[in-house]
C-alpha cells in the first residue's frame, strides 16, 4: 500500500476519533440508572433541553411511537403535520369523530412538544365536538375525552404550565358552567372510571368531599395548584396576566360552595368551604402580582396605597402650606360644574340611571386626574418660592406619583378580579346568618318543587295551629334572613348574589300568583328590588312605587264606612276629587321620603361647595368582574 | 356510514365506457403522434409513417400469437426472481411485527375498537402490499435490461406481450398469495384483539343487582336507565370499558311471540289481562358491542349464576336496502328537494322540522321510497328491521335529559293516485340516538288504515307489509319520517335509513374488502411493469407513486375541474391573482373575458378527462364497509373490477408498445 495514502488514512481516523469527544460532550442523551440510582445529565444539548423543558432528554422519557413516526416522515414532518391537520379538519367537517380521534392521536405523536396543538385540539374536543351530540351523556363523554387528551401532553411538556392550567379550566369551568352543569356534575360525581384514570395526576381523595361526593371544582383546584407550582418553580411568567392566572385557583373553592348550595341543603361543611375560600382569597390578596407595566402590587393594599399617597402629599404640602387649597379651587373652577352636574355627583350611585352613571364617572375621572395637576402646581410653587426645598420636593413628588400609580394599578386590578366584592361575599357566606338564609331558601324551593305553597293549618280552640309550612312562608323567612345578611354586608347587593336572589324572588312571585296571595307590603328585600330595578334588573318584580300605586288604587276602590249622604258620590277620597271638579288629585305622600330627599338635596347644598368628592379618592372603578372568574 | 353515491353497475357501465373512450382516445392519439414524431426524427417523415404503422399493426399478430405457456413460464420466472430478492419476505416480516406489537399502541377503550383494529389492519396491509408490488414491478425489467438477462428471454423468441403479461401475472400471483396470508392473519388479529368477556361486579347472581331510585331513575353512573329497567348492575372493566347490566320488564301482548332469546329470562308471569311479562337480564351496549347473558337456574327456577358470553355485535356485515328516492317536505307541505339547511358546513344531511308555536301541526316530513320490498329479500320477513343514523338539531335546549322524539310511518305507493287506495300505518314514535345506529323492528303485520283516493277510510286493522303496503308492481314502499318535538329538527340523508335485509358472512365480506386491495395491487403492478419498459426503475417507481396519489385525490381534482367553480378556471384564476380581484368580483365583459372563459372551459374539460387516466383509488377501497360493518355489494365490486381491468388493459398495451420499440436484442 502507498505509505502516503496509509498515513493519510491514519490521520483521518485519528481526527474522527478526536472529534467524537466533543460530539459526545455536546449530544450525549441524559439517562437514569434505576439500579444504582445515579443519573447522568447528558451532553450540553441535553442539559439545555432539560433546562428549557424543550423535549424528552432522558432515554426513558422517549416515546418510541412518537420518535418512530417522526423518523418515518423522512424529513417531511412539516408536510405530514399539515396533511394531518387538514385531515382533522375534514374529519370534523364530515362529523367523523372516531376518525378525528385517530387523526389527532397521530398528529400529537408528530408534534408532542408543541403545546398549542394540545391546547387547541383538547379545547376542540371538549368544547366544540361535545356540543355536536344531542345526548348529555355523550356530551359529557366527549368533554372527558378532551381532558384525557390534554393530560397526554403533560408527559411531553413537564415544565409547561399551560397544559395544567387548561386542564383546570376544562375540569372546572366546562363541567361547572356549561348549560348541562347539573347533569355533568352528577355524572362526574359517580364517574369512578374517570377518577381512576386521573389517579396518576390527582389523588381522588383530594377532591372527595365525603358527604357530597367527588367534586370537579376541587379537581380543578388541584390542576391550578400544579400550574402555579410550575410557574413558581420555574420563576417564569404565567402565559396570561398574573391577576388572571393567580385568581383562578382560589375561585374554584367558592365555585364549589356555590354549586353545592344549589344542589344540596347547605350545612357546616359548605360553610367550611366558604371559610376556606375566604382564606384562599385573602392569601391571593396578599400575593405580590405584577401588572402589565411590570409594577408589583398586592390587591389587599388599596387602603395602604391610598394612605401612602395622602401621606406623601401631606409632606409635600408642608413645604408650601395653603398652596394646595388654592390650586384645588383653581382647577375645580376650570371644570365649571353646573348645578345639574353637582346634583348628579351628590346623588347616590344606585339611584342614578345608566346614562347618569356614565356622566358621573366621567366627571369624577376629570376631577381626580386634576389632582395630579395640582401636585405638579404645588411643586412648581415650591420651585418658585422655596428653591432650597426643591430637592426634597422633587423626591416627594416622585413618591406621590409612584404611590398614585400603585394605587391606580391596585384599583384597576381589583376591578378585574372583582376582589373587593368577593372579599365581602366570602366573609358574608362564612357567617351563621348566611347559612341559615341558604337553608331556608333551599327548603322553600323544595316545597315549591312539591307544589306546597300555602301553610297547612288547623283551628284549635279558635287558634290557628300550623301543621306544615308552605313555600310562601318559608320564602318569607329566607328573604328576611337575607335582608339581615345584606344589611350587615351592603356590598352584597351589587354582585351576583343579588341577581340570584332576584331570580328566587321571581319564582316566589309566581307561586304568589298561583296561590292568589298579593305581594307583601313589607317585603324584606324591597330595597334590593328598588335598587336593581333602577339598573334595569328584576323586571316584573314590583318596586315600592308600583306597590304604593297599587295600594292607593285598592284603597280608592274599597268603599269606606262613612254614612251615605244620599247621593251617588263615592267615598271620601273620590268625593274629594269630585268636589274639586276633577282637578289634580291631592299629592301622594312620599313612601319613605327617599325621593323627596333626593329632590331636596340640590337645593339644600350651599352653592359655594360643589357636590364633588375630594380629589384624593380613587378614580372611577373599572368594569366589575361580575362572575368572579377574574376576567 | 356515509354513503354519497349509490352504485348500480349496469347504469354506470355505459357512461364509464364512454368516458373511457373520451379519456383514452385523445391519449392514444397523442401517443401515436409522439411516436410518429420520434420515428420521423430517426427515419424521416415518410419512413416514419411506415415504422409507426408497422409497430401498430404488429400488435395484432403479437396479440393472437401470444402463447399461454410462455406467459406462465415468464410468470414463474418472475415469481422465482421476486422470492430470491426477499422483498416478499421482508414485507411479510414487517407486517408480522406490526401485528405483534401494534396492539400495544391501540387503545381498546375507545368508543369503537373494532373500527380502530379493522382500520389498522386494512391500512397496514394496503400500504405494505402496494409498496411491495411497486418495488417488484418497477425494478424487475430495468434490472433485467441492465444485466442483459432480458436478451436470453427475448431471443427465445418471446413476444413483448408475453413478457409484459407474464411479469404482471407473476407479480400479481405472488401479491395475491401474500395478500391472502396477510388477510388471514389480520382476521385472526382482529378477532383475537376484540375477544373478551366480563363478569358482574359483586356476586355472580341476582344479589349483584341493585334497586333503581324511583325518584331520580339514575344509573349508577349518573345517567339514564332504560325506561323499563327494574334493577341495575355493572360488569368488571375489561379491554378498557365496562357495561351496565339491567333487569328489564318485557311486556308482551296476548298472542305475541315469546322472546327469541330464552337464556336470559329471569322470570315470566302472566297478568290477568292476558299480557305476559318477561323479566330479562340484558347487558347494555358499550364500545359498539354487547354480551349475551346466560342464566344458570336452580330447581325452583331461581337464578344461581349469571354468565356473560363473549362480545357480540363486532363482526357484522349488514346488507342494507336503501331507498331509491328521498324527498323532503316543508312545514306547509311543499316539496323541498334537499331539506332544511340548519347552518352546518357539511350539507350531506337535510333536516325536517318538528313545528313551532306558530305552526304546531307541521306537515314537514322526509319521505323515502323503497323498491323491491319482497319477502325473499329478507332473512326474517315476519319481522323486518329498519336501521337509522339520524342527526339532531335543537333550536333550544328544552329538557336535555329527554331525547328528541321522531316518528316513522309506512305508506303504500299507489299505481294510480286517483283510483288506487292507499295503505297507511299507525305512527310509531321513537327516541333518537344521535350518531348511533338505532334499530326499529317492523312487524310484517302493520296496524293501519286503508284510504280511498278521496281520503275516506275504507278499512282499519292489520295489513300485510308485502302484499298490501308494497303490493304494487315494483313492490314500492314509502317510509315517512317526522320530528315530533316542537322547535327541533331531525337530519338525515339517503344512506342514513335502510332496511337491514340480512347479514352477510363476516369472513366473506372481509374477503370482499381485501378484493378491493387486490384490485389496487393489480393496478400498481401493471403500472410498474408498463412504466419500467421505458423508464429506469426509480423513475418508474416515482411515476407509479404519483399516479397512485393522483388516483386518491382524483375526486378532489374532478371537483375543481367544474366549469362553474367560483373564481373561474386556471387562466381566469391566474388573471385574478395578478390583478388582485377576488372571486366575488365579476370581470369586465369583453373579448378578453370571453377568450379566458373559453380557454378555461377547454382546459377544465381536458383536466376532467385527464383525471380518468388514473384509476380512482377511492372506488377500489372498501375499508369503510369493513370498518363500519356493512356488506360490500356486488355492484361496487363489479365497478371496482371493471375500473381495474380497464386501466390495466390500456396500461399494459402501452407497456407492450414501449417494450417493442426499445429494440432490445434486435
Amino acid at each position: 500500500m502507498n505509505s502516503k495514502s496509509f498515513i493519510r488514512k491514519v490521520i483521518y481516523i485519528v481526527l474522527i476519533g478526536a472529534l467524537l469527544i466533543p460530539l459526545s460532550l455536546i449530544s450525549r442523551p441524559a439517562s437514569v440508572s434505576v439500579d444504582k440510582g445515579q443519573s447522568s445529565q447528558g451532553g450540553k444539548l441535553a442539559q439545555l433541553r432539560d433546562a428549557y423543558g424543550l423535549s424528552q432528554t432522558r432515554v426513558s422519557e422517549i416515546d418510541p411511537t412518537s420518535e418512530t413516526m417522526k423518523l418515518l416522515s423522512l424529513g417531511l414532518r412539516g408536510v405530514a403535520v399539515n396533511l394531518l391537520w387538514l385531515q382533522a379538519m375534514e374529519d370534523k367537517r364530515v362529523e367523523n369523530y372516531d376518525q378525528l380521534e385517530s387523526t389527532l392521536n397521530a398528529l400529537i405523536k408528530i408534534q408532542p412538544n408543541f403545546v398549542k396543538v394540545w391546547e387547541f385540539q383538547a379545547h376542540n374536543i371538549s368544547y366544540n365536538i361535545s356540543m355536536e351530540f344531542d345526548d348529555f351523556e355523550s356530551r359529557y363523554h366527549w368533554v372527558k375525552k378532551g381532558i384525557k387528551f390534554l393530560t397526554g401532553g403533560i408527559g411531553y411538556n413537564r415544565a409547561d404550565h399551560r397544559i395544567t392550567d387548561n386542564l383546570g379550566m376544562f375540569t372546572g369551568m366546562k363541567i361547572g358552567n356549561a348549560d348541562e352543569k347539573v347533569q355533568y356534575r352528577r355524572l362526574f360525581r359517580k364517574d369512578r372510571e374517570f377518577q381512576d384514570e386521573m389517579t396518576s395526576f390527582i389523588d381522588p381523595d383530594d377532591y372527595d368531599t365525603r358527604q357530597f361526593g367527588h367534586d370537579h371544582w376541587l379537581m380543578a383546584y388541584y390542576w391550578y395548584e400544579k400550574s402555579r407550582v410550575l410557574v413558581d418553580e420555574m420563576s417564569g411568567q404565567p402565559y396570561t396576566s398574573d391577576i388572571i392566572f393567580y385568581s383562578r385557583q382560589p375561585a374554584q373553592k367558592r365555585s364549589q360552595a356555590m354549586s353545592l348550595q344549589k344542589e344540596f341543603r347547605s350545612d357546616e361543611q359548605v360553610q367550611q368551604i366558604w371559610n376556606s375560600a375566604r382564606e384562599e382569597w385573602e392569601a391571593f390578596g396578599r400575593r405580590p402580582l405584577r401588572n402589565s407595566q411590570g409594577l408589583e402590587i398586592t390587591l389587599n393594599g388599596l387602603a395602604e396605597a391610598s394612605e401612602k399617597v395622602q401621606r406623601f402629599r401631606d409632606q409635600l404640602d408642608e413645604l408650601v402650606p395653603g398652596a394646595r387649597t388654592e390650586f384645588v379651587n383653581q382647577v375645580k373652577s376650570q371644570y365649571r360644574l353646573d348645578d345639574a352636574d353637582k346634583a348628579l355627583l351628590d346623588k347616590p350611585a344606585e339611584q342614578r340611571t345608566d346614562e347618569q352613571n356614565v356622566r358621573a364617572r366621567f366627571l369624577l375621572q376629570q376631577i381626580s386626574n386634576s389632582s395630579e395637576e395640582v401636585d405638579v402646581l404645588v411643586f412648581q410653587r415650591i420651585e418658585k418660592t422655596a428653591p432650597e426645598k426643591l430637592t426634597e420636593a422633587r423626591d416627594l413628588l416622585n413618591q406621590v406619583i409612584t404611590a398614585r400609580k400603585q394605587l391606580l394599578a391596585i384599583d384597576r386590578n381589583q376591578g378585574t378580579a372583582n376582589y373587593a366584592y368577593w372579599v365581602v361575599r366570602n366573609e358574608a357566606e362564612s357567617i351563621d346568618e348566611a347559612l341559615d338564609a341558604h337553608q331556608k331558601l333551599f327548603d322553600a324551593n323544595e316545597l315549591r318543587r312539591k307544589s306546597i305553597f300555602d301553610d297547612e293549618y288547623m283551628l284549635q280552640n279558635g287558634e290557628k295551629k300550623i301543621l306544615r309550612r308552605g313555600a310562601i312562608s318559608v320564602f318569607n323567612d329566607s328573604f328576611a334572613a337575607w335582608a339581615k345578611v345584606i344589611e350587615k354586608f351592603p356590598r352584597l347587593g351589587e354582585g351576583d348574589l343579588a341577581s340570584i336572589l332576584l331570580d328566587e324572588m321571581a319564582g316566589y312571585q309566581d307561586i304568589l300568583k298561583i296561590s292568589g296571595t298579593p305581594w307583601p307590603m313589607n317585603f324584606p328585600l324591597q330595597k334590593l328590588i328598588d335598587e336593581r330595578s333602577a339598573q334595569g334588573e328584576g323586571e316584573g318584580l314590583p318596586t315600592t312605587e308600583e306597590l304604593e300605586e297599587e295600594r292607593s288604587a285598592r284603597e280608592e276602590s274599597t268603599p269606606t264606612e262613612q254614612p251615605q249622604t244620599g247621593n251617588d258620590s263615592p267615598a271620601e277620597p273620590k268625593s274629594e276629587n269630585s268636589e274639586s271638579g276633577g282637578g289634580d288629585p291631592a299629592p301622594k305622600p312620599a313612601p319613605d321620603g327617599g325621593e323627596n330627599k333626593a329632590a331636596e338635596t340640590p337645593s339644600q347644598k350651599p352653592e359655594s361647595e360643589p357636590a364633588s368628592p375630594p380629589l384624593e379618592t380613587a378614580p372611577a372603578p373599572a368594569e366589575k368582574d361580575k362572575d368572579g372568574d377574574g376576567k | 356510514m356515509v354513503v354519497e353515491n349509490f352504485e348500480n353497475f349496469f347504469a354506470w357501465l355505459p357512461s364509464a365506457l364512454w368516458t373511457f373512450v373520451l379519456a383514452g382516445g385523445p391519449a392514444v392519439l397523442l401517443i401515436i403522434i409522439l411516436g410518429y414524431l420520434v420515428a420521423a426524427f430517426r427515419h424521416g417523415p415518410a419512413e416514419a409513417f411506415y415504422v409507426v404503422a408497422q409497430v401498430l399493426f404488429g400488435f395484432i399478430p403479437d396479440l393472437f400469437g401470444t402463447s399461454v405457456r410462455r406467459v406462465f413460464a415468464i410468470a414463474k420466472l418472475s415469481v422465482k426472481e421476486a422470492l430470491r430478492r426477499k422483498v416478499v419476505l421482508v414485507t411479510f416480516a414487517v407486517f408480522a411485527i406490526a401485528l405483534l406489537f401494534g396492539g400495544w399502541f391501540m387503545n381498546a377503550g375507545v368508543d369503537n375498537p373494532d373500527r380502530t383494529y379493522v382500520n389498522f389492519v386494512l391500512w397496514g396491509t394496503q400500504l405494505l402490499i402496494l409498496f411491495m408490488g411497486m418495488l417488484l414491478s418497477a425494478f424487475s425489467l430495468p434490472d433485467d435490461i441492465k444485466n442483459k438477462t432480458i436478451h436470453t428471454v427475448v431471443t427465445k423468441p418471446v413476444r413483448s406481450t408475453e413478457i409484459v403479461l407474464g411479469r404482471i401475472l407473476g407479480f400479481v400471483a405472488l401479491g395475491t398469495a401474500l395478500l391472502a396470508l396477510m388477510g388471514l392473519l389480520s382476521f385472526l388479529f382482529v378477532w383475537r384483539s376484540l375477544s373478551h368477556t366480563h363478569q358482574l361486579v359483586g356476586s355472580q347472581d341476582m344479589a349483584a343487582m341493585t334497586e333503581i331510585d324511583p325518584n331520580t331513575r339514575e344509573s349508577f353512573r349518573g345517567g339514564r336507565v332504560s325506561e323499563n329497567a327494574i334493577l341495575q348492575g355493572r360488569t368488571t372493566g375489561d379491554s378498557g370499558h365496562f357495561h351496565s347490566v339491567e333487569l328489564i320488564e318485557d311486556v308482551r301482548l296476548p298472542g305475541a311471540p315469546e322472546p327469541e332469546n330464552q337464556a336470559n329470562i329471569v322470570s315470566k308471569k302472566v297478568l290477568p289481562d292476558g299480557k305476559t311479562v318477561y323479566e330479562r337480564l340484558i347487558v347494555n351496549p358499550a364500545s359498539g358491542h354487547t354480551h349475551q347473558v346466560t342464566l344458570d337456574k336452580n330447581a325452583d327456577g331461581s337464578v344461581s349464576r349469571i354468565r356473560l358470553g363473549p362480545a357480540a355485535g363486532y363482526f357484522r356485515a349488514r346488507v342494507p336496502v336503501y331507498a331509491e328516492n328521498l324527498s323532503f317536505f316543508d312545514s306547509d307541505g311543499s316539496k323541498n328537494q334537499s331539506g332544511i339547511n340548519v347552518g352546518r358546513e357539511w350539507s350531506y344531511r337535510g333536516y325536517v322540522d318538528g313545528g313551532n308555536l306558530v305552526r304546531p301541526d307541521s306537515l314537514a316530513k322526509a319521505e323515502l321510497t323503497f323498491e323491491g320490498i319482497t319477502p325473499n329479500r329478507f332473512d326474517n320477513p315476519e319481522q323486518l328491521v329498519v336501521e337509522m343514523t339520524l342527526s339532531v338539531f335543537r333550536t333550544y335546549k328544552a329538557n336535555i335529559e329527554k331525547r328528541v322524539i321522531g316518528s316513522i310511518q309506512f305508506e303504500s305507493v299507489p299505481e294510480d293516485p286517483n283510483t288506487t287506495p292507499i295503505f297507511r300505518s299507525e305512527v310509531s314514535l321513537f327516541e333518537t340516538e344521535e350518531y348511533n345506529v338505532q334499530t326499529i323492528p317492523v312487524p310484517r303485520k302493520l296496524v293501519g288504515k286503508q284510504f280511498a283516493p278521496d281520503g275516506t277510510i275504507l278499512k282499519e286493522g292489520e295489513f300485510d307489509l308485502f302484499t298490501d303496503f308494497a303490493g304494487d308492481e315494483k313492490h314500492r314502499l314509502k317510509l315517512l319520517l317526522r320530528c315530533e318535538d316542537r322547535n327541533q329538527y331531525l337530519g338525515l340523508a339517503k344512506g342514513d335509513i335502510y332496511f337491514r335485509a340480512s347479514d352477510d358472512l363476516y369472513w366473506r365480506n372481509f374477503i370482499k374488502g381485501y378484493l378491493g386491495i387486490w384490485c389496487q395491487l393489480l393496478v400498481v403492478v401493471t403500472m410498474g411493469v408498463a412504466f419500467s419498459t421505458f423508464l429506469s426503475a426509480p423513475v418508474a417507481m416515482i411515476l407509479s407513486v404519483v399516479v397512485i396519489l393522483f388516483g386518491f385525490i382524483s375526486g378532489f381534482v374532478r371537483n375543481l375541474a367544474q366549469p362553474d367553480v367560483s373564481g373561474g378556471g386556471p387562466i381566469e384564476s391566474f388573471w385574478r391573482l395578478i390583478t388582485q380581484k377576488n372571486m366575488e368580483i365579476d370581470l369586465e365583459p369583453g373579448l378578453q373575458r370571453t377568450l379566458m372563459e373559453q380557454a378555461d372551459t377547454l382546459l377544465v374539460n381536458m383536466l376532467y378527462y385527464l383525471t380518468y387516466l388514473a384509476p380512482d383509488f377511492q372506488r377500489l377501497n372498501f375499508s369503510q364497509y369493513l370498518t363500519y360493518g356493512y356488506a360490500v355489494d356486488g355492484n361496487r365490486l363489479a365497478v371496482a373490477l371493471c375500473i381495474s381491468i380497464g386501466f390495466c388493459l390500456w396500461v399494459s398495451i402501452l407497456g407492450y408498445f414501449c417494450l417493442k420499440t426499445r429494440e432490445i436484442a434486435k
